[in-house]
């Protein structure tokens, strides 16, 4: 958890740092950051149904937070109960 | 036993021809003048938007970098351009890689401008913290080892010079000091030296550490087992210069491409040695830089790395192909 916190921390001051910086180029407040990751399309999606490489379906936005396990695991994913001797 | 049959080398004469021999500096001044150039280019283009890269209103400003660098697990990293934000400092500073770079390339005052290229292109790079690609690590691996050696000793601006001004070389200390000449006399600039094999050879051990680790790290990707990571370079939007998608039909010609590319990284370290496959495995490099820089939008960094790969070419026959040495000593 504290490794958590320090790399958050400093996951914040990059935040800010940037922020400062687009603020002076581009003359506006930016409140938040998104951080985008295209995926790679299968040759099946580019070639036999037509995406493009840049296809809006492929961006996907990074979580900004800690991944929430509210939903349940899957029954596979549980350690299995111990054996009886 | 016969008393005419030579001994075979021991370990410390090996070790000694291997780094010490003397050799010309002509594959080193193909690598000088490529690598110079590339110096000043990179510095250019960092100048185009200098104030997003350094200065009070960075995208990494230097409290977030001491922070990133200087803080619980600290890294060793160090510039002097992450303390200050005087852009004025910070301009002087890029102007002067920028002109080492080129005075690197001329071979003018070779060795002065080979150790300010590469020690103000290396401060820039350690301020430069997620900004950094290939082409900068690699440019500036290659000017480190420039500064051991002595690849202003011909094509350049100094060995031009010092058969202009013969006299002045011998009078003056500070003239042989900066350009780079240690000993007086007829040889002092074209003769062969053991530096440029030193240099030489680390450069050429550095890229065989390069190549083998880049193919252990390819080896842990799924997809360069299964045959599908050329079809994932060529499907990468960011990296299109050339639409290659085309090349998705022919899933078993990608597929050997990336085993090819794969075993070839891989193997460079060991196959690049004997002199029967050496051509083999550079031809690779040739193929594998050259379709990076063609194909994947990455011009200056294949263009790096087949100068590199230079560093295997022996100075005899860079000075052929170049021609230009064959013609003086006819």
């Amino acid at each position: 958890m504290s490794t958590w916190a320090f790399d958050k921390e400093l996951y914040d001051r990059i935040q800010n740092s940037i922020k400062a910086s687009l603020k002076h180029s581009i003359g506006k407040e930016i409140k938040m950051l998104s951080r985008i990751e295209r995926d790679l399309p299968s040759s099946q999606q580019v070639l036999e149904e037509g995406w493009a490489l840049n296809d809006p379906r492929l961006t996907i936005v990074l979580p900004e937070t800690m991944i929430e396990t509210t939903s349940p695991l899957p029954a596979e994913a549980l350690p299995s109960k111990p054996t009886e001797p | 036993m016969n008393p005419t049959t030579p001994c075979p080398p021991t370990l410390q004469e090996t070790i000694q021809a291997y780094f010490f021999r003397p050799s010309s500096a002509h594959t080193l001044a193909l690598i000088r003048i490529v690598t110079g150039s590339m110096i000043a280019y990179i510095h250019l283009v960092w100048m185009l938007n200098l104030e997003s890269f350094m200065g009070p209103f960075a995208l990494i400003n230097n409290t977030t970098w001491n922070a990133l660098h200087h803080g619980p697990v600290p890294d060793y990293k160090w510039t002097y351009l992450a303390h200050t934000e005087l852009m004025s400092i910070i301009w002087c500073h890029e102007w002067i890689a920028c002109i080492s770079g080129l005075c690197l390339a001329l071979g003018l005052m070779t060795r002065t401008f080979s150790i300010l290229a590469w020690f103000t292109t290396l401060m820039t790079a350690h301020r430069m913290t997620g900004m950094l690609f290939g082409l900068d690590q690699i440019t500036l691996m290659i000017a480190m080892y420039l500064c051991f050696a002595r690849p202003g000793s011909v094509w350049s601006l100094d060995s031009w010079l010092y058969g202009k001004f013969q006299n002045a070389y011998a009078q003056h200390a500070w003239l042989r000091l900066f350009s780079g000449v240690i000993k007086r006399g007829r040889d002092a600039f074209e003769g062969d030296c053991w530096s440029n094999t030193f240099a030489t050879r680390l450069i050429q051990l550095h890229l065989c550490v390069i190549y083998l680790f880049g193919g252990l790290g390819k080896l842990r990707g799924e997809m360069w087992w299964d045959g599908s990571a050329m079809w994932y370079s060529v499907a990468s939007y960011e990296y299109q210069s050339m639409n290659m998608t085309w090349t998705g039909h022919f899933p078993i010609l990608s597929s050997i491409a990336t085993h090819v590319t794969l075993f070839w990284e891989f193997s460079y370290c060991a196959l690049i040695w004997p002199r029967w496959t050496r051509g083999v495995m550079l031809s690779m490099a040739i193929l594998v830089h050259g379709g990076i820089a063609l194909f994947l939008g990455m011009i200056t960094f294949g263009l790096m790395m087949i100068v590199a790969n230079a560093a295997f070419v022996s100075p005899t026959r860079v000075q052929q192909w170049v021609g230009l040495g064959r013609k003086k000593n006819e």
